[in-house]
């Protein structure tokens, strides 16, 4: 009986991990090695407060992540995310303290807003038949835009202090040094990754990545419906990601956010999602994430100067796509599955 | 005419597909009845394609009538004449090689439970039903239906679509070129799997500009010729050398005429 659910438990967990997760796995391990070992007297992953470091880095690119992933694996990109991530907070902050709107209206509010904006990233782009990454290029431009002249150059505070609102959002988790925005991705992100895995939705939104949905689409799913919804779910998790570390750093700017479209691409790339649809996990990209965040702290405890971590996430993208086209291309000679597969 | 009494799966009546003052198709009328295999035989250009677009609801036909089962119907999408029985398999759009071959086999059709609304897939049920159904089309290499299709060869992806109209009641199967680019071997699997289509009663349209390729599958071809039908041949009727000369006489002297 335990070795049935023990046989049981190792399946799932293979399933879980599964061969595409394997690699950006072993690379966080290595990395926090060769950090910790480092770093001398320091410590990195013994080190409570830079794991909370590492955490609070990941949690705003996993998450951004995440929407970016389910949109890629149905075919499209998002660029406007960075821009999203600031306007979440923007429109929630600067309705709290123009029009003194409650903390949880001016959260809904928010969220409603990137929602839209996903929305019509997915609408331009599904019904006027413009390419994603021209669309959100766009949107990107437009909300930036927007951003400035909502919040006018300055910085907007989350004035409810000590709300229990706010503590939900981005306080620490009691008895630990990790943010709230963490443990709100590692939740978010294994509701998705079941969604992908286990749902209809989930099955039709790789079948809508393959072909520009035209396999799919033969096949009687509702493709455009299904690239729609991953469009809203790429806006509104980048909002949240932005109102989460919002209510984690008690403050927001224009500048909140800067780079986190490009980086959350490289996540979702690292953790093995393919750019040309249909294959990818979200479980990936939040070890993606990890990485990127691992990397930041560790260089900077390791005395490597701050200025080579872009070139080393360059590199890192590199090698991981060019890692990820020889396995698949390995793997297509052979029988074996893949997570999804 | 044996068939004669039973109702067509499916039938075009008088049917027009037009785009301003060109005309895809004109005036077309066939049938294909239950168990039977007909082929649809044209250069590129004659209007083979506007045909299958129009019976699995991309277009809509300008005149004309389309019906199954006896009754006229009108497709507004691909997924209304899938819910009337019509399964079609397009050359180079039937499978998605990154999902596993059990994903591919249900994709749009997934066995589900409806929880808060949210329809969970019965991942068991349908990797057992396609399991199952890959034997009988002679799938035997496959190991499990847990693998991706990138392991199928391009006859077992044919064979993969086909089993998947047969299990799901299809009243016609459309096949649009499905061994163009095969092996004679792989030929011969699909074949076969057309074979098993055909022994569960389903009607076939087989689609192809190569005689050749319909020719040992089809009871019945239809041949056409810049969008009209130029002839319809039984394949009792003629011999293969027969047959073959009538397509291209029938090519040539409407292609003088046309011209």
């Amino acid at each position: 009986m335990i070795e049935a659910s023990a046989g049981r438990a190792l399946r799932v967990g293979r399933r879980l991990l599964g061969q595409q997760e394997l690699a950006p796995l072993i690379a966080i391990v290595i990395l926090f090695l060769v950090f910790e070992f480092r770093s001398g007297e320091v410590g990195f992953f013994t080190n409570p407060d830079l794991m909370s470091s590492v955490a609070a880095l990941t949690s705003s690119v996993g998450m951004v992540s995440l929407g970016v992933t389910a949109l890629m694996i149905s075919g499209e990109f998002d660029l406007s995310v960075s821009a999203t991530f600031a306007l979440g907070p923007a429109v929630m902050g600067w309705l709290m303290r123009e029009w003194g709107w409650h903390i949880l209206a001016g959260l809904f509010a928010g969220l409603a807003i990137v929602a839209l904006i996903g929305l019509i990233n997915g609408l331009i782009t599904t019904y006027v038949g413009v390419p994603s990454f021209i669309v959100t290029l766009g949107m990107l431009f437009a909300v930036t835009s927007w951003n400035r002249i909502i919040l006018g150059g300055f910085p907007v505070d989350l004035i409810e202090e000590e709300g229990t609102v706010k503590k939900i959002l981005g306080a620490d988790i009691p008895g630990t040094p990790i943010a709230a925005p963490f443990a709100w991705m590692v939740g978010i992100g294994i509701i998705l990754a079941f969604v992908l895995w286990r749902t209809q939705f989930g099955n039709w939104t790789y079948a809508a990545g393959k072909y520009g949905g035209g396999v799919a689409r033969a096949m009687g799913v509702p493709v455009l419906r299904v690239k729609l919804t991953n469009f809203v779910l790429a806006g509104l998790l980048a909002g949240l990601a932005g109102i989460l570390q919002f209510a984690d750093f008690g403050s927001s700017s224009v500048a909140s956010g800067i780079d986190i479209n490009l980086l959350a691409i490289v996540a979702v790339v690292v953790g093995g999602t393919s750019l040309f649809g249909a294959k990818g996990t979200v479980i990936g990209s939040m070890l993606g994430a990890i990485i990127l965040g691992s990397l930041k702290v560790g260089l900077i405890v390791i005395k490597v100067p701050s200025e080579y971590y872009l070139g080393l996430v360059g590199v890192l993208l590199v090698v991981s796509a060019g890692l990820n086209a020889r396995v698949e291309a390995l793997r297509r000679g052979g029988t074996r599955s893949t997570l999804f597969g | 005419m044996s068939t004669a009494a039973v109702t067509p799966v499916a039938e075009l009546v008088n049917v027009t597909r037009r785009y301003g003052k060109n005309y895809a198709v004109r005036d077309a009328s066939f049938a294909i009845h239950p168990g039977e295999v007909v082929g649809l035989v044209g250069d590129n250009g004659a209007g083979k394609s506007t045909v299958v677009k129009m019976i699995s609801g991309y277009i809509e036909p300008t005149a004309g009538t389309i019906k199954v089962q006896g009754e006229p119907v009108r497709f507004g999408s691909p997924r209304e004449a899938r819910a009337a029985g019509i399964e079609t398999v397009y050359q180079d759009l039937a499978i998605v090689d990154e999902m596993a071959l059990w994903r591919n086999f249900f994709l749009g059709q997934e066995l589900h439970r409806r929880l808060l609304g949210i329809r969970y897939l019965r991942v068991k049920e349908m990797a057992r039903i396609c399991d199952e159904h890959l034997a009988e089309v002679g799938l035997t290499s496959v190991e499990s239906s847990n693998q991706t299709a990138a392991t199928l060869s391009g006859g077992e992806r044919q064979s993969l679509a086909i089993s998947r109209a047969i299990h799901f009641d299809s009243q016609l199967l459309v096949l649009d070129e499905p061994v163009a680019a095969l092996s004679v071997r792989e030929t011969r699997r699909v074949l076969e799997a057309i074979e098993a289509a055909k022994q569960n009663n389903l009607g076939v349209l087989y689609i192809d500009h190569n005689m050749d390729h319909v020719l040992p599958a089809a009871d019945r071809i239809v041949i056409m010729h810049r969008g009209t039908i130029s002839r319809v041949v039984h394949k009792g009727d003629l011999t293969v050398d027969e047959l073959s000369d009538a397509v291209a006489e029938s090519g040539t002297a409407a292609g003088d005429g046309g011209g």
